[in-house]
């Protein structure tokens, strides 16, 4: 095969690339990340659970929570920092497989 | 990303969709996609790719992405390609697990291999939708459930039974259904919870997982990805046995030659053929199948049990279509299709005084024209019973 990609890995990657653009200034996919944020701090804080979390970001939302859980229990999702967005692209960015989720 | 690729993208996409625009579909809803479609080519066409930056050009391509995947199943969907009898068929499964089944479209790309039946998810899920959304301001009233069906086989409905499994992955990415159940699992595994017989159930269906020595864990960075793929596969066998019963299992066994041996994506097929037929035995000791069931119940709130109906099979055995009252039935053509096949023909030509044994592929031909005429009867009466409403 000339070329194979996974969903989750395409979903990680469109994901990398949206923040991106959201740090260079541009806004326009704030939403949809902020949405993620808010997902995975709700998942962080036992307020949702594997079985109840968007099931469109799933992989996301436990690759981040399992990467930085006390990142997202702490952060002001009503009000996320530059450096928020830069630090959660550092951690996309990381050398580890992205598929890699088992321990919920 | 080099922009220059982006052009050569769109301009093989512009080379395609002067084409594939004008084809004609059966249904309303694919022409309405089709209209959606053609909103954004122009959006694309209007837009000065030399004005974007890297992660603008990484975001069109995905678009352009998008664009090809819906013209690769849109091109053998028409009204002359797709085998709608089956797609209606699936369609009915699809109520069964959907909220709204409606915002969907089942379509079709023949491809060449025999043995590639598969589901696609890219249009099924909310994946570039979003993106177009954001990029162009375009929302797509339906998603596109994808469906590769070998070219020689597409009025099969023997092996057709496997589209059944394949609803199954469609239905698996909707719910997020494996991947939940890969996390539990893998949890309970690695934590020790999972202990005595199910352990023993688990290792005996997954192989393939070592006992861990020393820090290591049973499930790792190295298998986690193989693990999910396969309760996918058992997952999906579960789910179509509810709709076509045992049918898939001698076909499966038969295209893998029995294979005994776990894949990198997929479980040996004895394992898969044994799993099925303890869920349709009622033997539900197995932890991995109690845990997919129970899972499935509680992500879904809908359970997994047995969908079929039988009706009775006097017209078949007269070679006249079956008589289907409720599309409950419809799925139990294909599991009287494989009896007829298997082991009932010679006594229906007893019966219908055939003295001159027919040739398989004749039998071949009976059998599918039966299933196909059973099928597209039950479509024209439920037509018109809506129609004289």
């Amino acid at each position: 095969m000339f070329y194979s990609h996974s969903v989750e890995a395409s979903k990680f990657d469109l994901f990398t690339s949206l923040l991106s653009t959201l740090l260079k200034g541009k806004y326009e996919y704030k939403n949809f990340v902020d949405a993620i944020f808010e997902e995975t701090h709700n998942y962080a804080n036992g307020r949702k659970n594997i079985y109840n979390i968007n099931k469109e970001n799933a992989p996301i939302v436990v690759f981040l929570n399992q990467n930085d859980s006390e990142f997202f229990k702490e952060i002001e999702v009503n009000q996320i920092k530059h450096q928020d967005y830069e630090h959660v692209y550092q951690l996309l960015n990381k050398s580890i497989s992205k598929e890699w989720i088992g321990a919920f | 990303m080099d922009r220059r690729i982006l052009d050569l993208n769109f301009a093989q996409l512009s080379k395609s969709w002067a084409k594939s625009k004008f084809n004609n579909y059966a249904d309303q809803k694919k022409q309405e996609h089709i209209k959606q479609l053609s909103e954004l080519y122009e959006k694309l066409k209007q837009e000065d790719f030399s004005q974007l930056d890297i992660d603008d050009i990484t975001q069109r391509s995905y678009i352009i992405d998008f664009f090809f995947k819906n013209l690769e199943f849109l091109e053998n969907s028409t009204l002359n390609l797709i085998p709608f009898e089956i797609v209606e068929c699936l369609r009915y499964a699809l109520h069964d697990w959907l909220d709204a089944p409606d915002s969907y479209i089942i379509v079709t790309s023949l491809v060449n291999n025999l043995m590639s039946y598969s589901f696609d998810p890219m249009l099924a899920i909310d994946f570039y939708y979003p993106i177009v959304k954001t990029v162009y301001g375009l929302e797509f009233t339906h998603r596109l459930i994808q469906i590769n069906i070998p070219r020689f086989l597409v009025r099969d409905y023997l092996a057709s039974v496997a589209l059944y499994h394949e609803l199954g992955h469609f239905v698996d990415n909707f719910h997020e259904i494996t991947f939940r159940i890969a996390g539990h699992m893998a949890a309970g595994l690695n934590n020790q919870t999972v202990i005595n017989d199910d352990l023993a159930d688990v290792l005996k269906f997954f192989p393939f997982i070592q006992q861990p020595t020393g820090s290591y864990e049973y499930i790792t960075q190295n298998n986690f990805a193989r693990f999910k793929s396969h309760i996918a596969e058992y997952f999906c066998d579960i789910f179509a046995s509810q709709y076509i019963d045992n049918s898939l299992n001698d076909y499966l066994l038969y295209i893998t030659k029995n294979q005994d041996k776990p894949g990198p994506n997929h479980p040996a097929t004895t394992h898969r053929v044994e799993m099925s037929n303890s869920f349709l035995s009622g033997n539900h000791d197995s932890y991995v199948l109690k845990t997919i069931i129970n899972a499935t119940q509680i992500i879904t709130n809908r359970s997994i049990s047995t969908k079929y109906t039988k009706f009775k099979e006097d017209d078949l055995i007269n070679l006249l279509p079956a008589d289907i009252s409720e599309p409950s039935q419809l799925h139990y053509l294909f599991t009287t299709g494989w009896k007829i096949w298997k082991t009932d023909f010679p006594n229906i030509s007893t019966q219908n005084n055939i003295v001159t044994p027919l040739e398989d592929e004749k039998v071949y031909d009976v059998v599918n024209n039966l299933i196909e005429k059973s099928i597209g009867n039950y479509i024209v009466h439920t037509s018109w019973k809506k129609a004289t409403k």
